[in-house]
């Protein structure tokens, strides 16, 4: 919706500049001498010329009485066109030859169209990338379709911003469909970063009848019925069951608390009863809160941001624990079930780092009492787009079938060391900006009633920024590592701010091949 | 919303003067800016001032050298005749000066968070170009009225004497200049 407005008021806006641009056209008409001058419209004015070929320019006339002429005031030139003074006084109608008027029509050339909508996006983006440059850049490897090159369907270990951090990230592929044996996906770096990139696997399971492959948080896979949509959806802000009850990339989302960043929401919704074992289907991305707060530590930390990070490799996360607690407050949702007695118990979390792909995860339930499911999700406010929330009945455990990489592409030719790294488990591909490797799989079976998983393992490094270094606050650095909560509010005006065009300039900076 | 006003500012700032340079807001003393498309092998087109037609005549007054050329109406295939300021020119000149000055800002923002961002400019003043060289196709068309046949009625008005040659002629016209030439039909 606010994307729809922001498009709307840059259409209107380069409407406005084509029209306030556009040259308007001055058509001359020419009138016999005897002719009234009290036709003359508009804002021009009355050209007299004579019959010696003098030219009077009048600002103001009027028709003298026994119509014997004009009278009126303006400028004389000759045949040359030279100014010869001013005139003011009588013309008698037989001086004159001609009398000439002038209608001014705005023209509206495609030109200026096109020049007027290049103008104001070329000047919105120049302007915003100017006040806020680390707006534009994004982060972690990103995975796209052969069929979808505009949106990326995964993102690989976002929250390993460091070698202690690697991580291994599965995710689902809801949009990937194959005809034949083979799959492919295009890996990208579009950041500013180094990605190390120690496997990306293609885990395949056979689509049970009528339903689908859920990955649920506890690591293991089941076989599920289709989602049930809520028959109540209950946000803040009124109903979303709407927003909700469907995967269609239409997410609900709530704008973040501009005076704490960790402020809590949530969602209460009502399922019709399903029985055991039943899990409640998440499919969400972050906002891009947590980039931001991600960038303004590193900023924060300035000149100490690669101390910090040698520190983390050595010690792990506990070496800067207050920045994991920020992200782990903005990065998580925690799943509530309303017992019997009505007290809301928690049964389980989804997650999933990056705010570039949605991804799906089933939360388990536990055992669920008769009668309608009532659940609460709550998190961080302006902090998740949530896409999907279903009720699905789980089945039977799944084991995917993990297929390794048959072919690597790099610009069209195959890529042997590339295929070599991503297949040798203690190696790693290491990527920079603008790198893409497509990755073709042999499927097992025939592709079309498979379900597809992506799993990345690896992790990455940021670069650092002059613009970061300047934003150096040593106070700020310690707020976030002993009392993370305190940094949260402390940040909020900052992303209030930034929060309503963070989402286009995140998508409209991003390197690549695209 | 400060960076859309300032958008807004510069647009419309950028926008004004575009409009007052297409516009011109006193009314034209001399005769339009003319080309004559010749029939029959005629060396070349003829360009300037359109001073008169009458009848089967039309009087162009011409640059360099400033000559006045006469020539017979039915000669003429094609009259264009200035309608407003918008130039292919100024089109293509337009679309650069946007597309430097955004990419001269872009560099500036890209190279605070990373080197080698020469490329950004470049490619940013290319993308102006392009955009610029549309604009030039429209504006190629819309900024010129076209006649075909010739007529003394469709042209009279844009002509400095639309009532017709003066009483003396158009001698006076020319500067005394050495390398004058004077055409007569």
């Amino acid at each position: 919706m606010r994307t729809a407005k922001r498009v709307t008021l840059v259409a209107l806006c380069a409407a406005a500049l084509t029209l306030a641009g556009c040259p308007t056209v001055r058509m001359p008409e020419l009138m016999d001498a005897s002719r009234t001058t009290a036709a003359n419209p508009g804002n021009y004015p009355l050209k007299v010329h004579l019959r010696s070929g003098d030219l009077l320019v009048l600002s103001g006339w009027s028709d003298l009485p026994g119509d014997s002429g004009l009278v009126g005031r303006g400028s004389r030139y000759d045949v040359r066109r030279r100014p010869i003074g001013l005139f003011s006084g009588r013309i008698a109608r037989d001086s004159i030859a001609l009398l000439e008027m002038t209608r001014g029509q705005v023209a509206y050339p495609v030109g200026s169209v096109v020049l007027g909508v290049y103008t104001v996006l070329a000047g919105a983006t120049t302007i915003a990338c100017l006040a806020d440059p680390k707006s534009c850049f994004g982060s972690c490897p990103t995975f796209y379709l052969d069929e979808a090159q505009d949106r990326p369907v995964a993102e690989g270990f976002s929250g390993s911003v460091a070698r202690a951090l690697e991580a291994t990230d599965v995710d689902y592929l809801a949009a990937a469909r194959a005809r034949g044996r083979t799959f492919a996906i295009t890996m990208r770096n579009e950041a500013l970063e180094t990605h190390a990139v120690r496997s990306v696997r293609l885990l395949v399971a056979a689509r049970p009848d009528g339903g689908s492959v859920v990955a649920a948080s506890d690591g293991r896979m089941y076989a599920a019925s289709e989602p049930t949509a809520p028959a109540r959806c209950e946000s803040r802000d009124g109903d979303c069951g709407a927003l909700v009850s469907r995967r269609d990339g239409h997410a609900w989302f709530s704008r973040a608390d501009s005076t704490d960043l960790g402020a809590s929401d949530s969602i209460d919704l009502v399922f019709p009863a399903l029985g055991d074992p039943a899990a409640l289907v998440v499919t969400a991305r972050q906002s891009l809160a947590s980039t931001y707060v991600f960038y303004q530590s590193l900023a924060y930390a300035g000149s100490r941001a690669g101390e910090i990070l040698a520190a983390v490799e050595r010690q792990g996360a506990s070496a800067f624990g207050g920045a994991w607690t920020l992200m782990h407050r903005l990065g998580s949702v925690e799943v509530l079930l309303r017992s019997t007695d009505g007290t809301w118990l928690p049964v389980g979390a989804f997650g999933e780092p990056g705010p570039i792909a949605a991804d799906r995860q089933a939360v388990r339930l536990g055992s669920v009492a008769a009668g309608p499911v009532r659940l609460r999700l709550r998190f961080a406010r302006g902090a998740w787009r949530f896409d999907e929330l279903g009720l699905v009945a789980l089945g039977s455990l799944v084991r995917p079938i993990a297929l390794d990489p048959a072919r690597v592409e790099r610009n069209g030719v195959a890529d042997a060391l590339a295929l070599t790294r991503l297949r040798d488990p203690d190696r790693y591909l290491v990527t920079d900006r603008g790198d893409q490797y497509r990755i073709v799989f042999d499927l097992p079976t025939d592709g079309e009633n498979l379900e597809f998983f992506l799993e990345s393992t690896g992790y990455y490094y940021e670069w650092m920024r002059p613009e970061w270094l300047r934003e150096e606050n040593p106070a700020m650095l310690a707020l976030i590592a002993v009392n993370p909560a305190a940094a949260l509010r402390a940040m909020a005006p900052g992303y209030a701010r930034l929060e309503p065009r963070f989402e286009e300039l995140f998508w409209a900076s991003r390197f690549g091949g695209r | 919303m400060r960076e859309l006003e300032m958008v807004l500012a510069l647009a419309f700032g950028v926008a004004g003067g575009l409009r007052a340079q297409a516009t011109d807001r006193q009314v034209d003393v001399t005769g339009r800016a003319i080309v004559l498309r010749m029939a029959r092998g005629a060396p070349q087109d003829i360009r300037g001032e359109l001073l008169a037609v009458r009848r089967d005549s039309i009087w162009v007054l011409a640059r360099g050298p400033e000559r006045i050329v006469a020539v017979r109406l039915g000669d003429v295939l094609e009259a264009t005749v200035r309608r407003h300021g918008l130039t292919a020119a100024g089109g293509i000149l337009w679309g650069l000066s946007v597309g430097a000055a955004s990419g001269v800002g872009l560099a500036v923002a890209c190279s605070q968070v990373s080197d080698g961002c020469g490329g950004v400019a470049v490619g940013s003043t290319l993308l102006g170009g392009a955009f610029g060289s549309i604009a030039a196709l429209s504006y190629q068309y819309s900024s010129r009225w076209r006649f075909r046949p010739v007529t003394e009625v469709k042209l009279a008005p844009f002509a400095r004497f639309p009532q017709g040659p003066p009483p003396g002629g158009f001698d006076v016209l020319l500067r005394p200049t050495r390398d004058s030439v004077v055409v007569r039909p």
